[in-house]
């Protein structure tokens, strides 16, 4: 009775939805904001495989067989040898990861290369700065993400739970000004909010991401 | 243990759940593996009786909306009564009372999905 289960991970897909094709590039995202975002992902990929679970104070380790995908295996892993009766808020793990969050998001573009739907492009411009461009090779998978997205936020149906966390990730780092024109965006901005709070640890990376933002706000007008 | 029992099968009248105890990863499969059944059989209008239900996690509000989705694509309907006040604030907090109805008392539930 439920949907086809997409065959890549959340963290696979918000990466996707966050790459702009035509650049080859990510949209502009704050770097905090992209980190808080991957390690939710992370979190939520952790649940959908059934190795974790939370309510709204604390995450828990329900099952520490590896998962086989080498980028939940070494979280999981790390997540399971605290002490499992001293279970940590959602938050203490997002922050936690969102420290690896670039090399979380480099381990699953290493799986999305693997798999053939991207390709990995270093240049040097003026023979001196790096410049990194992932171009799409096979644009199904995310062009597939993307019509799922779209299709959550134009019907007004109950959504399945990953396009829920999709849609939950996407509004909290601002991806649907770059997704969405303005028109599009203030159409769908009632259901997107009703989606995006649907999930629990959707919810913990919004309120992350405000509260980093705010940080960072604050201390850039005390300088 | 939480246990998910189906109370009635008479074809004209709302099938009930009595949902017990946790809901949680340990629980929610079950729910939702007895449940997604009762939809399969034929099952048009459901009740999830949360009345003795003290705990939900993640899982379980997860397993809550795959069912009121399945049942929403089968075209039938689907509706939770009896929620605890802090349960309650969590189905509020998550924006579920925008998808499922969820009503006082399992005798206003059936009364409802009766018409």
């Amino acid at each position: 009775m439920t949907a086809p289960h997409p065959s890549l991970t959340i963290l696979e897909e918000f990466l996707l939805l966050a790459l702009d094709d035509s650049a080859g590039q990510f949209y502009p995202l704050a770097r905090s904001t992209f980190d808080c975002a991957s390690a939710g992902a992370v979190l939520m990929d952790l649940t959908l495989q059934k190795r974790i679970d939370n309510d709204l104070k604390h995450v828990f380790v329900i099952d520490a067989t590896p998962t086989g995908n080498p980028v939940l295996d070494p979280v999981l892993q790390m997540m399971a040898i605290g002490p499992v009766l001293a279970p940590k808020p959602i938050t203490h793990w997002l922050h936690h990861l969102a420290d690896e969050g670039e090399g979380l998001r480099e381990r699953a573009l290493r799986q999305l290369e693997a798999q053939g739907i991207l390709r990995r492009e270093d240049k040097k411009i003026l023979w001196v700065f790096g410049a990194r461009r992932y171009p799409v090779l096979d644009q199904k998978e995310q062009r597939e993400a993307k019509l799922r997205v779209l299709g959550v936020i134009l019907r007004d149906d109950i959504p399945a739970i990953h396009d829920i966390m999709l849609v939950a990730l996407a509004h909290a780092c601002g991806l649907f000004c770059h997704i969405l024109s303005d028109h599009e965006l203030a159409n769908a901005a009632t259901r997107i909010e009703q989606v995006a709070q649907m999930d629990l640890i959707g919810q913990a990376v919004a309120k992350a991401i405000t509260e980093i933002e705010a940080a960072i706000a604050m201390a850039s007008g005390f300088r | 243990m939480p246990s998910a029992v189906a109370e009635s099968w008479i074809p004209s009248e709302p099938d009930v759940m009595d949902i017990e105890g946790r809901l949680d990863s340990g629980t929610a499969p079950i729910v939702e593996e007895d449940v997604l059944l009762c939809i399969q059989s034929g099952a048009r209008r459901m009740v999830l009786d949360c009345g003795s239900l003290f705990y939900i996690s993640g899982a379980g509000l997860r397993t809550i909306l795959t069912l009121a989705r399945a049942m929403q694509k089968a075209g039938g309907s689907f509706a939770v009564c009896g929620l605890q006040p802090h349960i309650q604030e969590m189905f509020a907090g998550c924006g579920f009372e925008a998808f499922i109805t969820v009503y006082r008392s399992r005798s206003d539930a059936l009364a409802a999905l009766a018409r």
